[in-house]
């Protein structure tokens, strides 16, 4: 992992898009965009309510396998290209979600 | 690096802060209402209960014993196989067995069914021929200490040591343990294992908070589990037994906290010294209180004084690791039908998907989980109570230090909880 030292720099924004309120539940869906730089910012943590749509947008510098831990949801990532996961955010609790390539925990999720 | 929790998919929500305060308060009043108003005189000296024959027979019947032996030592072979052939992956099955059947899995196993581990230990199985399978004595004072010291080396297995939840680092600490069985029961005799097995010590020793026990003559009595406990002539070392189980669980939450985290990110490969430290740090900070503690009492020994720290171990674990056992045994379960990751389907679980219903109520969680520590607090001090009376009866005073450093713990524990 000797890149040239490229600045830490982890965009993340999270958007609340109040598009509706369909669904069980009355959670707004969330988006959550994630661009990764090499080598990772520092983990940084996101909450989303409980029953929420959550979806993941992450951007990775190379080609990447994301994992979403406790909702086991394993995705591959095209280098440079926004990949959406999208899932139901129903369990509470804090889950990682990292790079299986590098090991690297980008972000931890906290549904509450 | 970040020290990974293998197998921990998840972490449990923060408590919320006015549940701390809820719980600090309720074990700050009933601890000092049981030091000046509970029962005056030792109440749970003897080990007496109802007496069941018919069950008794049922249990020490030869088929159903020996059915029941070899069904877990069935288990305990897959387990082996997926550890020598399987992938070196997270769904391997060897992993949740290790760190969440057996570590965890022990602990409402020995409450619910009381010495059920003693009976099914693999080691009695191989031993079994040096009478290994031969019933517990009735009472024995031989040190655990052998078994403390194991604990430890687990606990840093499970919470500090790299790759701990690889192939490779299993492979090793599992030979350690096989080596530390093998040896040490050739070189002295069939009683090592009570002595030395991590695992049997630490679920002989929750047992005894099961309404579950033998009378003299081996007959299975229904008891009050207080009774159970606080009559117990605890073994030589139970006091650094109990510490190594408190001060691990105490490291697991103390890691699990954001301030943690964050300070040993930036550390590299520093981090898992620091961790380790922080580890030894943790149980003796425990030790070293709980001596304090029991200075007073001029007749007691540590060790005697504590079965009153079972509670609170129990208490803990379940509060900390139900939500473990609950998804990640689940999980477990279906991994058996593939133990060496070659597709198999032997039970036809492998497409399952794990019941969650449990994580869409976090707030019952949280308080299930304050419940356990505030109840298994309570429990502790009760105990505490009526072993203290047999030595020095009616003055609050000398019981103070202990009821102090008793509550110090709970409610440790339960900031370190909300700081998540």
């Amino acid at each position: 992992m000797m890149k040239p030292a490229a600045r830490l720099l982890l965009l993340l924004i999270a958007t609340i898009g109040l598009v509706g309120c369909g669904g069980a539940t009355s959670a707004p869906p969330q988006t959550i965009d994630l661009v990764v730089t090499d080598p990772p910012a520092p983990t940084l943590s996101v909450e989303v309510p409980l029953g929420a749509e959550v979806t993941l947008r992450i951007t990775t510098p190379t080609d990447d396998r994301a994992h979403v831990h406790g909702y086991e949801i394993e995705e591959d990532l095209p280098a440079g290209q926004a990949t959406d996961i999208v899932f139901t955010a129903d369990m509470s609790g804090t889950y990682e979600v990292e790079s299986h390539i590098t090991d690297a925990v980008w972000l931890n999720l906290v549904v509450k | 690096m970040i020290l990974l929790h293998g197998i921990a998919s998840r972490h449990d929500l923060p408590l919320p802060f006015w549940m701390v305060v809820m719980g600090g308060a309720v074990v700050l009043v009933a601890t000092f209402w049981v030091a000046l108003f509970a029962w005056r005189s030792p109440r749970f000296e003897e080990r007496c209960g109802r007496p069941l024959p018919r069950l008794t027979a049922f249990v020490d019947a030869r088929g159903v014993s020996r059915a029941l032996r070899i069904v877990v030592a069935a288990v305990w072979l897959v387990a082996l196989i997926a550890l020598l052939f399987g992938v070196d992956r997270i769904d391997n099955p060897v992993f949740g067995f290790v760190y969440v059947w057996l570590w965890v899995g022990l602990v409402p196993a020995s409450l619910l069914l009381g010495q059920v581990y003693r009976r099914t230990n693999p080691w009695r199985l191989l031993f079994s021929r040096s009478g290994a399978t031969a019933p517990a004595p009735y009472e024995s004072t031989v040190s655990v200490l052998p078994a403390a010291l194991a604990l430890l080396v687990f606990s840093y297995l499970e919470l500090i040591q790299p790759g701990g939840a690889t192939l490779p680092v299993l492979r090793v600490f599992a030979t350690g343990w096989v080596v530390w069985m093998v040896v040490g029961t050739l070189a002295t005799s069939q009683r090592w294992i009570a002595r030395a097995d991590p695992f049997e010590a630490y679920a002989s020793t929750v047992s005894r908070l099961s309404p579950w026990g033998r009378s003299r003559d081996g007959v299975i009595v229904l008891l009050n589990p207080l009774r159970n406990l606080a009559s117990w002539k605890a073994p030589r070392h139970l006091a650094i037994l109990c510490s190594v189980l408190l001060g691990g669980t105490l490291f697991d939450a103390l890691s699990n906290t954001t301030w943690w985290v964050r300070s040993t990110q930036g550390l590299g490969d520093s981090a898992f010294v620091v961790a380790t430290l922080a580890l030894a740090c943790c149980v003796a900070v425990v030790i070293l209180l709980f001596r304090l503690g029991t200075l007073p009492y001029r007749n007691q020994s540590m060790d005697a004084l504590a079965p009153g720290l079972v509670p609170l171990v129990v208490g803990y674990a379940l509060s900390h690791y139900s939500t473990m056992l609950y998804l990640e045994g689940q999980r477990t379960l279906f991994r058996f039908s593939d133990p060496v990751g070659r597709g198999w389907n032997l039970f036809g679980m492998v497409e399952a998907s794990p019941g969650t219903a449990l994580f869409g109520f976090p707030m019952v969680v949280a308080l299930a989980q304050v419940a356990l520590i505030v109840g298994g607090h309570l429990l502790g001090v009760l105990v505490t109570h009526d072993i203290a009376l047999r030595s020095s009866p009616g003055s609050v005073k000398v019981h103070l230090p202990l009821l102090l450093v008793m509550v110090a713990f709970t409610v440790g524990g339960l900031l370190l909880m909300f700081g998540g």
